[in-house]
């Protein structure tokens, strides 16, 4: 979408923004404050109004684009609309200041057991109105009951194994049954040309044609966006109302904010203030249709540089005056949190909302694309230092210097962001992938570190979680996973009938085979069900591709279509293939009675096995050929077989190595492994390898990482390396990691992304989190708060390697 | 507990049974004290088959009691399948409302509507809130209720 004002790119950073403190923002300071010691609370009005409205309407197959575009137009016009006080940007996902929403639809009903007891739970306590916990214990979940995606999906295929399976959570994580997430809408459009011109072009797109299921997609569409205009009126009625008792200097603010509401989302933005209030207005209705999950802003710098030029050139608005219009949106998205059961804690503990915020990189037409807005996003985000937004920046072979250096203080700052991204590699992974080349270089970052083609992509990259590391068991133990004593696989040879280490492999890809088609099985399935049940004609209108096809994105919409893999494990199962190649079938050093019983036991028995296989076999990170060679291989078989599978979209499938916290919590429930993990131990994170491991230091490390191939891994990747907040002080050694990051691109490597504590900082953090809140890590994927995450997530990012140079 | 590790059949049987009046107990004295429980019960029926090895029986919910019935039915309304009985208490005694992460822990498998799951947890939820409040009313309770676990 061509901006309405001129780009100037600027490549070197503005004068003023290294100078800005947090002491220049008094009021961010408060707002940052109140975010960090708010208490979490449950709203229940969407799930109350989306219920209200499918109690009258029903739930059917038929008619459902309409009924959906229907139901967000009663649940914006009867939401709650709070204006609290000293925001700059108005809009809230919940009425509390800091709160979880339920989406009774989805897998909302996972909290139903914990509701009496949620405000007193030990491991992550939320506040809940005791009327909210009768409303949703004798209303909104019965009237679910029958009617979400799961259960539509499971009666439909008559209880089938891809979900019995699923429901076990070992062998893999099937993410649609929460709702559609993981995807960037294309909020350039709604900035640049105002919801009534999108409405305007639906209505011609309408008029045009007889088919009428598309009629129905149009319709609705038009109903959505103008649902979302009559919530931004609201929202400044509430503004004047509020501006009647409010001090003059506040009173002030209020009334501009409803004339701000009064232009925008309906006409396009004018200001940085106009466009930055347009994309958290429609966020914040988005979040109404679908589950707050990985919702990202995708390219913000490349959609708001325009604005904020003109506003420089016409004088209205100063660099300090943007950056606190940053720091207010910034905080506007940590206003709401998923409410994660305790049965997801090992799984999902401390996970914000993964709205991802991608900076920097190519323009479509390859010209570098970093400018002032870029530098004072990363300035605002490392003075601000919150779990949202989950910040990557891009960077390619001719990024300035200025920028490289901008990047590691911000991540020195911040202590975990931005997560960074290599253009040269991760664009070809998209165009090897299908992608046309303007459109690859237009990618931004979904929810942990997933690419897509921003705002024209369906792309479900959270859809599929796959632990690697469960099928390797199950080739172990021919077809019967150890822990659970499921008999899941296909009968292969189990360890002690296996001759030699190709045969292994190949009982390795048959129980590979075999659990990918299971669990493409069961996202299809609910990707039917989301098709016919649960369309998102607000969220469509906003993806390229749909005024065209006339299609919902659940059915096909989009102008792409993919499913996403997360591959769990990447690293141990590695290293465990090279155990059982050198020191099992090639050196014979340990029997395979030997290996199995060591397994088994956890090594409890086996002093001298452990060592073997922890001391003596080569390992993923080590810059070693074997290894490396095996890891590669990995990779692009585990690519090709996913995509000999059907696609639900027409599209394919992308894979891409990172774990959130799931390394850790699918690792409580892997046993022992030959590459020497023991039985409940965390498994490697993302695309890193062991912890433990890399012995020959970072640069051995990621050479070992950028050796794998991208055209595989177009699903992106989480290489995690935690440094030392102290050796970073050293003077110049800043710029040695950047040094290390640039060459580590150049070689090939896809992403990296920082934890900077010592480890003594965090330790005493685990010991007293109260006075370390706001304590920033990189989990293997998005950013938390480090006392937010369980115990065992706390001690795996403990444990790290920690890089020395 | 150590006594009913392996359970044999006899044990196995037994154990359901312990624990299905158990669960009945509970729910009962909750169901006179409690009126949110006794809502929870309004317009909810529904058959619950537990099992564990060969050993069958229904928990069910009708016209706002509770019954336990010997034997098994073609069509519960919902199957609960314990595979580590000492296991499930264990767990339920440290996470009250946790029931789904006794599927992820391998101590129960189903057959049916997962929401019939989650309404079962939520009454044992409000049971584990009417004990915690008592206790906290009456603190010498809590000593007198103390039992060790080995």
């Amino acid at each position: 979408m061509v901006p309405n004002f001129s780009q100037s790119p600027i490549a070197s950073e503005p004068f003023d923004v290294k100078t800005l403190t947090l002491s220049h923002f008094p009021r961010l300071q408060r707002m940052r404050a109140e975010h960090i010691n708010a208490q979490k609370t449950v709203c229940i009005e969407r799930a109350r109004l989306v219920t209200e409205f499918f109690r009258k309407e029903g739930v059917s197959e038929a008619g459902m684009v309409l009924k959906q575009a229907k139901a967000l137009k009663y649940i914006l016009a009867n939401l709650p609309v709070p204006v609290f006080e000293e925001e700059l940007l108005v809009g809230s996902t919940t009425q509390h200041r800091f709160g979880c929403l339920i989406f009774p639809e989805f897998f909302g009903a996972a909290i139903f057991s914990e509701l009496p007891n949620l405000s007193k739970r030990k491991f992550d306590p939320v506040h809940i109105k005791e009327s909210d916990i009768d409303l949703l214990a004798e209303d909104i979940f019965p009237f679910w009951q029958n009617d979400t995606i799961f259960e539509y999906a499971r009666k439909k295929g008559n209880d089938p194994e891809s979900l019995r399976i699923l429901e076990r959570m070992i062998f893999y994580i099937l993410s649609k049954p929460n709702g559609i997430s993981h995807i960037i809408p294309d909020y350039s459009s709604a900035v640049n040309m105002g919801l009534e011109h999108l409405i305007e072009q639906a209505r011609f797109k309408e008029k045009s044609t007889v088919e009428p299921e598309k009629i129905e997609f149009y319709h609705a569409t038009q109903m959505a966006l103008r649902a979302v205009i009559d919530f931004a009126e609201r929202y400044a009625v509430a503004c004047e109302k509020k501006a009647v008792h409010a001090s003059p200097e506040r009173e002030k603010e209020l009334r501009h904010l409803a004339s701000v509401l009064r232009n925008v989302p309906a006409k396009p933005a004018r200001t940085l203030e106009e466009a930055l209030q347009t994309i958290w207005l429609l966020h914040v209705a988005l979040h109404q249709e679908n589950v707050n999950t990985a919702l990202s802003f995708g390219r913000l710098d490349q959609i708001l540089n325009p604005f904020y030029q003109n506003d420089l050139a016409t004088s209205k608005i100063t660099p300090q005056k943007a950056g606190e219009l940053i720091g207010c949106f910034y905080l506007k998205m940590s206003d709401h949190t998923p409410l994660v059961p305790e049965a997801g804690k090992d799984i999902v503990g401390g996970t914000g909302t993964s709205q991802a915020l991608t900076l920097g990189g190519l323009t479509p037409d390859g010209k570098d694309g970093v400018n002032e807005i870029t530098f004072l996003m990363l300035k605002m985000l490392a003075l601000l230092s919150t779990r949202e937004p989950n910040v990557t920046a891009r960077v390619h072979s001719e990024s300035t210097p200025e920028y490289h250096r901008a990047l590691v203080e911000a991540i020195y700052q911040s202590g975990a962001m931005p997560a960074l991204f290599n253009d040269d590699v991760t664009i070809k992974s998209l165009t090897e992938n299908g992608v046309a080349l303007e459109d690859a270089r237009d990618y931004g970052v979904i929810g942990c570190v997933e690419i897509n083609s921003a705002g024209r992509t369906m792309g479900a990259t959270g859809a599929i979680i796959l632990n690697l590391a469960a099928v390797l068991e199950l080739t172990l133990y021919g077809g019967v996973h150890p822990l659970s004593r499921l008999k899941i696989g296909p009968k292969t040879p189990s360890l002690e009938a296996i001759k030699n280490f190709d045969d292994f492999m190949q009982a390795f890809d048959t129980q590979l085979k075999y659990l990918i088609e299971l669990a493409v099985d069961g996202n299809r399935r609910f990707a039917e069900a989301h098709g016919k049940l649960h369309p998102t004609p607000l969220l469509s209108s906003l993806i390229q591709g749909t005024l065209e096809s006339g299609c919902d994105i659940t059915q096909g919409g989009a102008k792409y279509n993919s499913t996403g893999i997360a591959i769990i494990g990447f690293a141990d199962v590695i290293d465990s293939f090279c155990a059982l190649q050198e020191l099992v079938f090639e050196q014979h050093r340990i029997s395979k009675k030997t290996l199995i019983s060591a397994l088994i036991s956890n090594f409890e028995q086996d002093q001298k096995t452990y060592t073997l296989l922890k001391k003596q076999a080569s390992k993923y990170g080590t810059d070693h050929e074997l290894a490396d060679r095996r890891a590669i291989e990995v990779v692009q078989n585990i690519h090709q077989l996913f995509n000999q599978q059907e696609h639900p979209r027409g599209g394919n499938y992308t894979v891409g190595y990172w774990s959130a916290t799931m390394h850790s919590g699918m690792g409580m429930l892997t046993g022992a492994l030959p590459n020497g993990k023991r039985r409940g131990e965390a498994l490697s994170s993302g695309a890193t390898p062991v912890s433990g491991v890399a012995s020959k230091g970072p640069t051995a490390s990621l050479s070992s990482t950028a050796k794998l191939p991208y055209q595989f891994m177009d699903n992106g990747i989480a290489n995690n390396h935690k440094i030392s907040r102290s050796l970073l002080k050293t003077p110049g050694k800043l710029a040695v990691l950047s040094q290390l990051i640039k060459g580590y691109f150049k070689q090939g490597g896809m992403q990296v992304q920082f934890t900077i504590h010592d480890r003594e900082t965090l330790i005493h953090a685990q010991l007293n989190p109260d006075a370390y809140r706001d304590l920033l890590v990189r989990v293997s994927g998005y950013t938390a708060y480090f006392c937010d995450l369980n115990r065992k997530m706390q001690d795996e990012i403990i444990t790290r390697t920690e890089d020395h140079f | 507990m150590r006594l009913f590790q392996n359970p044999s059949k006899l044990q196995n049987q037994s154990l359901l049974y312990l624990l299905a009046l158990s669960l009945w107990a509970l729910f009962q004295i909750v169901r006179l004290k409690e009126p949110r429980f006794q809502k929870a019960l309004k317009n909810f029926n529904a058959t619950y088959q537990l099992r564990s090895g060969e050993a069958t029986l229904k928990l069910v919910f009708v016209n706002e009691k509770i019954r336990i019935v010997p034997g098994r039915t073609e069509t519960p309304d919902f199957e609960l399948i314990f595979l580590d009985i000492p296991g499930t208490i264990q767990h339920l005694k440290d996470y009250p409302g946790d029931v789904i992460g006794l599927l992820f822990e391998n101590k129960i498998d189903k057959k049916g509507n997962t929401y019939f799951l989650s309404k079962l947890g939520y009454l044992l939820g409000l049971c584990e809130r009417y004990v915690r409040e008592q206790l906290e009313h009456y603190p010498a309770l809590s000593s007198f209720l103390a039992i060790d676990d080995d």
